[in-house]
């Protein structure tokens, strides 16, 4: 049901965006003194859900972009590459790690205010 | 798998073989005087655990740093040869405190990451409660 609501739809998407990526993200940093490791990273949410969303308007279902299938590609910073060719630069990842939280927090937020606003139309106001 | 799961999987996992690098070279560090003590070094492999499909750090194995050990002269010493020199261990003092700073940093860095999977967690959780 709940999944009808677009904003709904939207924000959840970009919660499990941004947790994916954060996943990545936890990922290279772990990996962050590993020879021969590359960085990797997954496509913006906008890109990501613009194509999902049209394969879901193909497959006939109705484009609520549900399933997670982001693209994962390898992200070299130019003049990340060690000696070891490790090409995790830990400080990018930090930037790029509160990015993906401070998304997620966004989509939660947005979340809240939207079930918020449907439960202040019930008239039950809680 | 919860997808913040893997990331703390992930996290746990650096956090795990940052530890024992810091073992390792603490293990050096402490035997610096030890005559004939040759240093050990570590490698970390990544490896992909396939029931949490995620890429994980390991431990590789232990090898010995083979370089000739430091010639020190002490004709004193119980253990000097005819010409009065001990050797010492090859331990570099300087590189040694370079790995430990870079142990450290890595290690703050996953705990950050662990602790921000668990921030995003439970504010997920938060609407739940509500």
């Amino acid at each position: 049901m709940l999944e009808n609501i677009k904003m709904l739809t939207i924000a959840s998407a970009l919660q499990r965006h941004s947790a994916e990526r954060h996943s990545v993200i936890a990922e290279n940093i772990a990996n962050a003194d590993t020879r021969n490791y590359k960085a990797k990273d997954i496509e913006p949410f906008d890109q990501a859900f613009a194509r999902l969303s049209r394969a879901g308007v193909e497959n006939n279902a109705g484009g609520a972009a549900m399933q997670s299938e982001w693209r994962t590609f390898e992200a070299a910073q130019l003049g990340s590459h060690s000696p070891n060719g490790n090409t995790v630069s830990l400080e990018e990842q930090m930037m790029q790690s509160i990015e993906a939280q401070q998304s997620h927090e966004a989509a939660t937020t947005i979340y809240r205010k939207a079930i918020d606003i449907l439960r202040m139309s019930l008239g039950r106001n809680a | 798998m919860n997808v913040f799961a893997k990331a703390m999987n992930a996290a746990a996992s650096g956090m795990n073989a940052q530890g024992f690098r810091m073992r390792v070279i603490s293990e050096n560090v402490a035997n610096t005087d030890t005559p004939g003590y040759q240093s050990k070094q570590i490698s970390f492999e990544n490896t992909y655990d396939r029931a949490a499909d995620i890429n994980k750090v390991e431990v590789g194995r232990m090898t010995l740093d083979l370089s000739p050990l430091q010639r020190s002269y002490d004709p004193a010493h119980p253990l000097a040869d005819e010409s009065g020199y001990v050797e010492m261990s090859n331990v570099n003092m300087v590189s040694e405190m370079a790995d430990s700073r870079e142990a450290g940093r890595s290690y703050e860095a996953n705990l950050a990451t662990f602790n921000q999977a668990r921030t995003m967690y439970s504010s997920l959780l938060d609407l739940l409660k509500r």
